[in-house]
């Protein structure tokens, strides 16, 4: 360690962990608490202890399997596509040597816009009437699709979720393929290797990390993603097949006005995202640079 | 450089620091803004002593795209002119699932305002057990005059249902029923759905002739249809009643009309993901025959000269008189605790909702909002477009109101029947198994 004086690093660590008690792990402790009464409103009125009876309507409840099938494959989706995607891209730019400020500024605009804009937007798309999908596709002659029924919904969900977020991770594994010293890659082309074994053996390799923080990143965000689903399908539409955790959890709380229940539905997504952080930790070692 | 990046850090460590407490504490916030309000009118050029300037904080459902905004916006500028020394911070927003928790959220934080237009039915549970509103008798001892200029009827339709008490000052009552496209109606040679016979008729020939019978979207707002199925089946004693297994078999069979209306094809392809406002362009696009809502939607309507608006037709059962209608007062002006408590406060809040509440206003806001049953007596009323008037008209003449259902069920139980409506309507869950299970909740959260 370079300093001697170790107590500076508490001084200045010390208003970060306050702020992270009192706003992060105090709430937490709360909903713990909280998920053990009934609480029929916002403002804790007539609260009633009910102990462990939440978490047994949790296990029994049909709709939180089915939330969690539909975020487990929304995860997917979005690992493969949203991080996929990143990948994929940020390995094309670094190989152009023109434009690639350019680039970079086109593919995050999606982060900076509202995702409840993105959200309208995108019904204004979906819908059966007036949307613009079924526009085009009458004017090519075809017939209008109903894109939010029963098979399609979560796919067409979690589409905008997908492009919003492209772009974030773009630029982070782009940064992080430019931390890679060139002299690896002179001394790969001395050797005479082609483009694809250069990012097979030494850049994806070395981007290891970069990697494995997105992926812990793209899967919690995935766990508590809200806001587009929400605007697109509230309340699950349609006939309650596309809840996501996040979204049950919103309605349970809000529009239900269940409080200790919610907050037990914020328990499962915790302890669901830790589990799944720790073993994607565990799977993926680290390559020392 | 070096020591200009050392105070740029400085600069936005504090800003950070300072940003992230802003949040906290909702009177640092109210204190800073009422300092400048008293310092513009002590600098006001008048001869007398500069008055106390007081801030009264309100909230209505009369924002954004509701069509009283203006009307409620000129009345507060109003108010401000004839009573210098009190500024009106008004916070107003067009009322939906999310505004209401926003209400009740602020008043949960002790961050409620001081007058607020909110509704009287179940939505006020909160407000009222916690103790955060004055009741009317309690204005009225200290100030007798208040609220004078209100019907009877009006104020028996506004009780909170918990304790029968009033807590609000009503000003105008709703009605709903079906609005019909009175063109497709006379292409296709159909009588209105003044019974049930002409009803189902009507949605066959729509079906048959590509157009959509209802514009509905179940999975967003399909209160008017569960309200009016009850209402048809049960007629108002049945709709009335509170104690739902009393009722039950009146439930079940109104629920499962969802079913058989949709095999007759009644709603639209896209009803379970639809959402209400573009059920409501399409209607008025004249690509659906009928459009279940209530007559603040009127001013939405564009086609007014071609669109009439019916009662609910009775099942047949002789249980519903065809004139009955779903109609009630259930939202007015509150005056908080906070602001009664307030010596300064309580005489500008008084004043505020008398001024909001006057006759001549009343009947401003009834044809603002093209119709509506009026809290006070305000005589004929001129001004009103076909509809409205056709509307007002119906309203008049039911012989029987009653208010809607989502007034006294449970959150909870509510909550849950508006998420099974689409699934009972394509046929995956049954009716009785819905309505057990409202009952079930509804007997927890007793």
């Amino acid at each position: 360690m370079i300093y001697k004086n170790k107590k500076i690093i508490w001084i200045f660590l010390f208003p970060t962990i306050l702020f992270i008690s009192l706003f992060l792990y105090l709430p937490f402790l709360a909903s713990l608490f909280n998920s053990l009464y009934d609480i029929p409103n916002i403002a804790g009125i007539g609260k009633t202890f009910i102990g462990l009876k939440n978490y047994i309507e949790l296990f029994e409840d049909p709709i939180i399997i089915d939330a969690i099938k539909n975020t487990l494959i929304m995860m997917l989706l979005t690992v493969v596509f949203e991080l996929g995607l990143a990948i994929v891209l940020a390995l094309l730019v670094d190989s152009t040597k023109v434009a690639q400020k350019i680039y970079r500024t086109i593919f995050f605009f999606p982060v900076v816009i509202s995702a409840t804009a993105i959200g309208l937007m995108f019904i204004l798309f979906y819908d059966y009437n007036v949307g613009l999908f079924n526009q085009a596709l009458v004017k090519f002659g075809q017939e209008p699709k109903l894109w939010l029924d029963e098979g399609k919904a979560l796919a067409m969900i979690s589409l905008p979720v997908i492009w919003q977020y492209v772009g974030f991770y773009f630029v982070i594994i782009l940064t992080g393929i430019a931390t890679i010293p060139e002299d690896i890659y002179e001394s790969a082309y001395l050797e005479g290797i082609t483009g694809f074994q250069k990012v097979r053996y030494i850049t994806l390799p070395l981007i290891k990390g970069v990697i494995k923080t997105c992926l812990i990143l793209v899967i919690t965000g995935s766990l508590k993603v809200f806001d587009l689903p929400w605007t697109i399908a509230p309340r699950g539409m349609p006939n309650q097949t596309t809840y996501l955790l996040g979204t049950y959890q919103y309605k349970t709380v809000y529009e239900a006005s269940r409080v200790g229940y919610g907050c037990t539905i914020a328990i499962l997504i915790v302890t669901i995202g830790l589990v799944i952080s720790l073993a994607v930790n565990k799977f993926i070692k680290q390559e020392e640079l | 450089m070096k020591k200009f990046s050392k105070v740029l850090a400085a600069g936005l460590s504090g800003a950070m620091i300072v940003t992230s407490l802003v949040g906290c504490g909702g009177q640092k916030a109210t204190d800073t803004v009422t300092a400048p309000a008293e310092v513009v009118t002590e600098q006001a050029p008048e001869a007398e002593k500069p008055a106390e300037s007081i801030t009264l904080r309100t909230v209505s459902m009369f924002g954004g795209t509701d069509p009283m905004t203006n009307i409620y916006g000129s009345s507060i500028e109003e108010f401000m002119k004839s009573n210098a020394t009190v500024k009106v911070e008004d916070e107003s927003a067009t009322s939906d699932e999310q505004w209401k928790s926003k209400v009740l959220i602020d008043f949960a934080a002790g961050n409620e305002p001081d007058v607020i237009f909110f509704f009287t039915d179940v939505n006020a549970k909160p407000l009222v057990e916690q103790n955060k509103v004055v009741s009317l008798e309690e204005i009225k001892s200290v100030y007798p005059e208040y609220a004078s200029n209100i019907t009877e009827a009006a104020m028996a339709s506004a009780k909170y249902a918990g304790d029968g008490k009033n807590y609000a000052v009503p000003v105008r009552g709703y009605y709903e029923g079906i609005f019909c496209n009175k063109t497709l109606f006379d292409k296709y040679s159909l009588e209105l759905p003044t019974t049930w016979e002409n009803l189902e008729k009507a949605i066959k020939t729509f079906k048959e002739n590509d157009v959509t019978p209802f514009a509905a979207a179940l999975g967003h707002v399909p209160h008017y249809f569960i309200e009016h199925f009850i209402l048809a089946e049960g007629g108002v004693a049945d709709h009335s009643n509170q104690d739902v297994a009393a009722v039950k078999e009146t439930w079940v069979k109104a629920l499962t009309n969802f079913k058989t209306f949709a095999d007759m094809g009644a709603f639209p392809i896209d009803t379970a993901t639809s959402k209400h406002e573009l059920q409501q362009q399409a209607f008025n696009d004249g690509k659906a025959g009928m459009f279940f809502d209530g007559n603040w939607v009127i001013e939405g309507i564009t086609d007014k000269d071609n669109t009439v608006i019916v009662p609910m037709p009775g099942t047949g059962n002789g249980k519903k008189d065809p004139s009955d209608l779903i109609a009630g007062f259930s939202s007015g002006y509150y005056i908080t605790k906070k602001a009664w408590d307030d010596p300064a406060k309580r005489d500008a809040a008084v004043k505020f909702v008398e001024h909001m509440t006057t006759t001549d206003l009343i009947k401003q806001f009834v044809v603002a909002a093209s119709g509506g049953a009026p809290a006070a007596d305000i005589g004929a009323v001129e001004g009103l477009n076909k509809l409205a008037a056709a509307g007002a008209k119906m309203a008049g003449e039911a012989k029987q109101c009653d208010s809607a259902i989502d007034g006294w069920l449970s959150k909870a139980a509510w909550d849950y029947l508006l998420g099974k409506v689409p699934v009972i309507a394509i046929g995956k869950e049954d009716a009785a198994a819905v309505v057990d299970k409202i009952i079930e909740i509804q007997n927890s959260n007793k």
